[in-house]
């Protein structure tokens, strides 16, 4: 009986230190891996603040002027360019005979549109 | 048990003190050694107990700690922040983002000679990667009988990558921060500049030295680059078309103060400030104090109106010059008739304006400049502050030429800031450099009536349509402002050929958005403008240009030309031509 005892201890420590090594190499591994990604995370977002610095660089007004200049014929707009909505003429629309869709038709639509 | 009438005990087991040989013998104590057993035992017995003791209250804990408990437990594992990057210093943006300073990792590099094993080879691949490094140097400094020597500090990102392919022994990289300005010249005067130890040393660097090391959210100024970008350009062409020493403009948002663009040129290289030399570094417009010349008849017409000294209907006869002491104050180009006070503005009457200024008395002119904040220096984040040359005692000769722009000098920061006031209904918002939230007004001070602000609004168009400033019509923008010429002053007198010519102008002035200024430091007459080097012809055109362009830029609508005039207007008789003009 108390054989059987010491024998049914002996497993289950066994089985407790197999476990917990196991647990603790898992979370070593991880959080090895963790501090990699983190490692990474850093590195782009040193990489990302790099580019912001490059791109507002490249970005100089007077690069950009240049560039819009020689390899898009453009010039700066000037405020006679620019006309509201409402200035503009009426179009004369000629009106096309559309037949009025009945509600069957509408549903239809809205049935095949889904 | 023991009976108690025998005088010896006897061990329930034998002790085996002497022989042991017999375990059926038996050892008789006497009184004194069951004494000390006694002792020995209760001792025993003591110990025990606070060792038992000790272990329940350890086993106790234990379950305490393990099962009981677990406030102390973090429930996740701490981990690494990485969500912001750690720098040294904050960024600089602009009022959309665009970065103006940032501080970069750069590697510098150096070499440990001992580990460089043909330093005469080493160096020549090193200057062919390197061309600014000069062969011969380089190999005495890797022949060197040291450990560490420093070939190049802050080296670029390519040069980096260069060094790095050619794979020498014995070179290494450190890391170090630098800042960097991705506009340079651009932005230099506002944003300033660092040192070598990333310690800010003048402008937005030097006064917002707490606010950015250490941190990382970025500070936003209230420059927009394409503005200063587009006033920059016109400043710089300006000044090359007439010879000029330099120049400055700001552009200010009238009514939320924010300085949107300000710039001053000659300007520096902010990542090489000791190669620049002190002209250049000098911001003649927040720190450079100037006499504006005629811009100034729009404080005195701007006062005499609101406090009634006279009105939109009144004039003066400007035929005879005033004598005053030993001065003689003339006009630029005489009228010799009786004018009225609008014509008095936009032609730029110096007699008129003279009058204008003794009619409303030298205590209110010297308060009304006060209010408007042109007697005291400006207030913007910048340390580059110049203070205003004020006369003391302030008499009434200081009065006549203050009417008109000289005897006292202010700086242009200054000026836009007074002028908003004048034309955005009366009040003066302090100017700024940090980026404000939605057009709100901070800390507003009313300095003359709304009704005086309209006024003066209708005589700046119309100065600009009919009188000196016609050359700064951009169409559809309704500009409207006051040119300036000033002679400098050279020692004690006036210098006829050094002049400064300015325009400062608003719009769009139906409910201006932005004021405009724009300077030029001793510019030199050409065939084009006649000869002429004064503010109609040598800075009007620069505002016209920079409101044609920035305009689109900041989305503001052109209006139609014919609806230029508003809805309630009250006709003011000008004597111009023969024509009547409207007032709204």
């Amino acid at each position: 009986m108390s054989r059987i005892a010491v024998l049914v201890w002996l497993t289950a420590i066994m089985v407790a230190a197999l476990g917990l090594f196991h647990v603790k190499y898992e979370v070593q591994r991880l959080e090895e891996e963790l501090g990699l990604e983190h490692q990474s995370i850093l590195e782009r977002q040193e990489a990302i603040h790099i580019l912001k610095a490059e791109w507002s660089y490249l970005n100089q007004p007077a690069r950009l002027s240049d560039l819009a200049r020689r390899h898009l014929g453009l010039a700066p707009m000037v405020g006679t360019q620019v006309v509201r909505l409402d200035d503009l003429p009426q179009r004369a629309v000629q009106k096309a005979e559309v037949p009025t869709p009945t509600l069957d038709a509408i549903l239809a639509r809205a049935r095949n549109s889904r | 048990m023991n009976p108690p009438d025998t005088t010896f005990v006897r061990t329930r087991r034998p002790l085996d003190l002497d022989t042991g040989s017999d375990p059926t013998s038996m050892v008789l104590l006497d009184g004194t050694i069951k004494q000390c057993l006694e002792i020995g035992r209760t001792r025993l017995l003591a110990a025990g107990l606070v060792f038992a003791m000790a272990f329940l209250v350890v086993g106790l804990r234990l379950v305490d700690v393990s099962l009981l408990t677990d406030g102390n437990e973090p429930r996740l594992a701490a981990a690494p922040r990485s969500n912001a990057l750690e720098t040294i210093r904050a960024d600089i943006v602009d009022r959309n983002g665009v970065v103006l300073a940032t501080t970069l990792p750069t590697a510098s590099l150096y070499a440990n000679p001992r580990q460089v094993l043909d330093p005469e080879a080493v160096a020549a691949r090193l200057s062919a990667a390197l061309p600014e490094l000069p062969g011969a140097e380089l190999a005495a400094k890797l022949a060197a009988e040291r450990s560490f020597v420093w070939l190049k500090r802050k080296l670029s990102p390519r040069q980096q990558h260069e060094v790095n392919r050619l794979g020498i022994p014995g070179l290494y990289f450190q890391h170090e921060p630098d800042r960097v300005y991705p506009h340079g010249a651009l932005t230099a005067h506002v944003i300033g500049f660092a040192g070598m130890d990333n310690r800010g040393l003048s402008g937005i660097e030097q006064a917002f030295e707490e606010r950015l090391r250490g941190a990382t959210r970025p500070l936003a100024l209230s420059l927009d680059l394409r503005v200063q970008h587009v006033l920059t350009e016109e400043l710089a062409a300006a000044m090359a078309t007439f010879r000029a020493i330099g120049a400055a403009g700001l552009v200010l948002d009238a009514e939320s103060g924010e300085v949107v663009a300000m710039a001053s040129l000659p300007s520096f290289d902010p990542a090489r400030p000791g190669e620049a030399d002190d002209d250049a570094r000098f911001n003649r417009a927040s720190l450079g104090v100037y006499e504006m010349g005629s811009v100034f008849k729009i404080f005195t017409t701007a006062m005499a109106l609101d406090q009634g000294a006279v009105g939109l209907q009144d004039g003066y006869d400007v035929s005879q010059p005033i004598r005053v002491a030993s001065y003689t104050i003339r006009d630029f180009k005489p009228k010799n008739r009786w004018l009225s006070v609008p014509e008095i503005f936009i032609y730029s009457s110096n007699i008129g304006s003279v009058h204008m200024a003794m009619d409303s008395g030298t205590p209110s002119q010297k308060a009304f400049l006060g209010k408007l904040g042109l007697t005291r220096a400006a207030q913007i984040e910048v340390p580059e502050v110049g203070q205003p040359m004020v006369p003391s005692p302030w008499r009434e000769i200081n009065t006549m030429t203050i009417s008109y722009g000289h005897g006292l000098a202010v700086s242009p920061l200054q000026m836009v800031s007074a002028v908003a006031a004048v034309v955005n209904g009366g009040q003066l918002v302090p100017a700024t450099l940090l980026k404000r939230g939605g057009g709100e007004r901070v800390v507003v001070r009313r300095v003359l009536s709304a009704r005086t602000s309209r006024d003066m609004r209708w005589l700046m168009r119309l100065a600009v349509q009919n009188g000196t400033g016609r050359l700064a019509d951009a169409p559809g923008y309704l500009v409207g402002g006051k040119t300036g010429t000033a002679d400098k002053l050279r020692g004690r007198r006036y210098a006829r050929s050094a002049r400064i010519a300015s325009f400062i102008g608003a719009f769009p002035m139906d409910r201006p958005r932005y004021v405009i200024f724009a300077m030029i430091d001793e510019p030199k007459g050409i065939e084009s403008t006649h000869g002429y080097a004064t503010g109609g012809w040598v800075a009007a055109p620069v505002v016209r240009r920079v409101i044609e362009r920035m305009g689109p830029l900041l989305g503001i609508q052109p209006k139609a030309l014919d609806e230029e005039e508003g809805a309630d207007r009250h006709l003011v008789p000008v004597n111009l031509k023969g024509t009547v003009f409207a007032a709204n």
